[in-house]
């Protein structure tokens, strides 16, 4: 069964330069993207403060530029890319790197943070958590990008402006 | 002024954390500038500093823990301070917010002499062709704002590479658009 989902506008996630936007299933209490960082919390807390981090600058001082953010298909990723980095040096905390914030920016100012999950191989579907929340981010991308096209929701600066016919669902695992 | 979410996220993170992400990235970012500035590629500082490319990417991530020598190297192959004092930073800001400041004043002086504003609309289509359209009366007033509501009764689809043209109306030569009340 497909369940609906809200966007939601969270107080603590309005930066200067972007606002970020949650994603919450209307029959559940919690957004994912917070249930995504009581999951992680406690393990890999380094983790969650680097991409709180990364959220907090990107939405402060930069504005959500491509560089800042991994392409994932027709959704994107945080924290931000290196591979490189891990080809080369390992004395950087690899377990920072590991971890898959999924996102979908949709202008330099406004940007839904979806889900995510620790990435345990080189390949996205070969680790679980980060792939099934990867398909979530991309079902969800497509269908904003297709509800775009049908003029149900448009942005005015940091504000998304919802029609009343827009819907976005999802088939829960 | 910071944000208060901003803020915030900086009170729950430890300093110690904040400096080590954040004090890179800065430095990431002011080469990120410098570079398109000068109009040259990461591979071009390599070649520079005979570095290698990845070794380049590395720092340029944000992740890279620099050392001072590090900074001044990279700082003399691109011929500029990558670290300036806070005092000359201010100083350079002020020069420029006032600069800035009386090109608005001139601007706005220039703008409510024009008694009358035209605009020349150029549109088209993603089908690759033209069709009329109605424009809107301005959202805003014009002295400040281009922006118009634009109508397509015989089209519906979405058209986001309208481009409009403030022009004087001397120097309009298309016909004027249709404004609808």
């Amino acid at each position: 069964m497909k369940f609906e989902i809200e966007v939601i506008e969270d107080e603590s996630l309005d930066f200067t330069k972007v606002r970020y936007y949650t994603l919450k299933f209307i029959d559940e209490e919690k957004s994912e993207y917070q249930k995504f960082i009581d999951e992680y919390k406690g393990e890999y807390l380094s983790c969650i403060n680097f991409l709180k981090l990364w959220i907090a600058r990107i939405g402060e001082k930069f504005g959500a530029h491509d560089q800042y953010f991994r392409p994932e298909d027709n959704a994107s990723a945080l924290p931000p890319p290196t591979k490189e980095i891990r080809k080369i040096d390992f004395t950087i905390d690899r377990k920072n790197l590991s971890i898959r914030l999924y996102c979908i920016v949709l202008s330099l100012d406004v940007v839904i943070l979806v889900s995510g999950g620790i990435k345990e191989s080189d390949a996205v579907r070969d680790s679980p958590t980060c792939f099934e929340k990867l398909m979530f981010a991309q079902s969800i991308s497509s269908q904003l990008h297709f509800s775009k096209k049908r003029r149900e929701w448009s942005l005015k600066g940091k504000d998304i402006k919802i029609k009343n016919n827009f819907r976005i669902t999802y088939q829960k695992k | 002024m910071a944000s208060k979410a901003y803020l915030k996220i900086l009170e729950e993170i430890p300093k110690e954390i904040q400096n080590d992400v954040f004090g890179s990235i800065d430095i990431a970012n002011e080469i990120y500038a410098v570079l398109k500035l000068k109009g040259m590629a990461p591979a071009d500082l390599a070649r520079l500093m005979g570095k290698s490319e990845s070794e380049i990417s590395k720092w340029l991530t944000g992740l890279h823990n620099f050392t001072f020598k590090t900074v001044r190297k990279i700082g003399n192959a691109l011929e500029t301070d990558l670290i300036v004092s806070k005092s000359s930073k201010i100083k350079f800001y002020e020069e420029l917010l006032l600069e800035k400041e009386e090109i608005i004043k001139k601007l706005k002086e220039q703008i409510l002499k024009l008694d009358e504003i035209n605009v020349k609309i150029i549109y088209t289509y993603t089908e690759s062709k033209y069709r009329p359209v109605k424009v809107g009366t301005c959202l805003k007033n014009p002295s400040d704002c281009w922006s118009f509501e634009i109508y397509d009764e015989e089209n519906k689809s979405e058209r986001d590479n309208i481009k409009i043209e403030p022009v004087m109306a001397s120097k309009l030569r298309t016909e004027r658009p249709e404004f609808v009340d």
